[in-house]
């Protein structure tokens, strides 16, 4: 990644690990064995990815790593060097929502609210690479996706209704 | 915030390798040995870091290592090496055509976040019973390539699964491919479950070869069995693994009772060997 490149590059066996988060660039001396997630939320204080099973079955915790969708719980942070990783916070640009997030408000997608990050990280990597998915891809997709509370119908509702919103206006990660 | 360690940080590992290459990996698992492990795309493992205080005290990160990434189609074989992610799988175009039932298995398996970072090594190392690749993998007729300091051995894939969480892998191995046979022409396999996204109750796979079906069942242990049946009917061939599973089930892996895993083992192996156009 160019833009990482001004940061040290000596990485090294136990050594800093380069990450970029929603747009800013971090280096991190020696993390140890710490999850993303408990980074994530710890040291830089973005709650917005929420911890819940910490076993990669829930999704609560997904985020995208170099556009990958990804449990925070499940990767540790110096595995992620050079890597570009953007949480719930990191959607949207200038004070407005992303249009996935406008979506899900929209159609009431959420009741407790606490999966809805989750929810909405897991639609925008849906809709980067599935831009029109049909309803067995959007089942499939949000299989790893977990919801006490909604049943899921409004869910996929503002699912189908992000996809529905032209593809210029979609991509303001 | 509270002052000191969350509870959610793993305080298990007291420190985290990233070796550069393959060697490097294998000289800190020889120096380390007892107290190392292998992780590498961390879904299974490093949420068992947080729960599990003996899992390794240092963890050796491999899966950035590109030699571990490659997916080689040889004329005999096919060498998939350890880290090579689901996705990369599901992606791989030489791979669809040559092992689509893998490559199929790779597209779908557990859940988006998985696919993007689970391996074949991981899941093979993990030693679960709701595993589906061991079992596709024996079927197949796979094996595992161990590799340390002291030279390179190979191992069919259900024999390195020994136990749950227990691998025949020496405490200074690590498992660096995969090999399949490439299945020849007259060659067809296919591969079901029962199960959810988070796991099988029970897996069947059936490779038919001309004169033979080798059948692997997975599920209702950690690692798979594997049967070679010469020829049958159906009905035989379903009562076959019957008796396979009653008499391999496991009570504390296994997520249903004995009786349901092989209702369902069955109904699976015959419709598998019906839709392989019958028994060989």
């Amino acid at each position: 990644m160019a833009e990482l490149q001004h940061l040290p590059t000596e990485t090294g066996d136990q050594g800093a690990t380069r990450i970029r988060v929603n747009g800013t660039d971090h280096l991190v001396a020696d993390p140890g064995p710490i999850t993303l997630g408990s980074w994530l939320r710890e040291d830089l204080g973005l709650t917005g990815t929420k911890l819940s099973c910490e076993q990669g079955f829930c999704g609560a915790c997904s985020v995208l790593v170099d556009d990958a969708l990804t449990s925070a719980c499940s990767v540790l942070l110096c595995d992620l060097d050079g890597c570009e990783v953007v949480t719930v916070e990191g959607l949207g640009a200038g004070g407005r929502l992303h249009p996935v997030q406008q979506a899900f408000l929209e159609c009431r997608g959420f009741q407790c609210g606490y999966c809805t990050p989750g929810m909405v990280m897991a639609t925008v990597a849906l809709l980067a690479t599935s831009p029109h998915p049909s309803d067995d891809e959007i089942r499939d997709h949000f299989a790893g996706n977990l919801c006490r509370c909604t049943g899921y119908v409004s869910i996929c509702e503002a699912v189908r209704k992000a996809a529905a919103t032209p593809s210029a206006m979609r991509s303001g990660t | 915030m509270t002052a000191g360690l969350s509870t959610s940080r793993p305080r298990s590992a007291e420190a985290v390798h990233r070796p550069r290459t393959v060697n490097d990996a294998l000289a800190l698992l020889q120096r380390h040995e007892r107290l190392a492990t292998v992780c590498m795309g961390g879904t299974d493992l490093v949420p068992r870091l947080r729960q599990c205080p003996d899992q390794g005290a240092h963890i050796v990160c491999c899966s950035r290592l590109a030699e571990l990434q490659r997916v080689a189609i040889g004329t005999d074989a096919v060498e998939i090496g350890a880290g090579a992610t689901y996705r990369a799988l599901a992606d791989h175009a030489e791979l669809r055509s040559t092992l689509p039932a893998l490559a199929e298995l790779a597209r779908t398996i557990a859940n988006p976040r998985v696919r993007n970072r689970g391996t074949l090594g991981g899941v093979i190392c993990a030693g679960r019973a709701r595993s589906d690749p061991p079992t596709l993998l024996s079927a197949l007729g796979a094996v595992a390539v161990l590799s340390s300091v002291r030279g390179r051995r190979t191992l069919p894939i259900e024999q390195v699964i020994r136990a749950y969480r227990t691998t025949a892998l020496a405490r200074d191995e690590m498992l660096t491919s995969v090999r399949i046979p490439r299945p020849n022409r007259e060659a067809s396999i296919s591969f079901d479950r029962v199960g959810s996204s988070q796991g099988p109750i029970v897996n069947v796979a059936v490779s038919r070869q001309p004169g033979s079906l080798r059948l692997a069942i997975g599920g209702v242990r950690p690692a798979p069995h594997v049967v070679t049946v010469p020829s049958g009917d159906v009905t035989a061939i379903g009562e076959i693994a019957r008796q396979a599973i009653e008499q391999t089930w496991n009570g504390e892996t296994s997520l249903a009772s004995r009786w349901y895993c092989a209702e369902v083992g069955v109904r699976l192996t015959t419709q598998l060997v019906a839709r392989l156009g019958g028994p060989a």
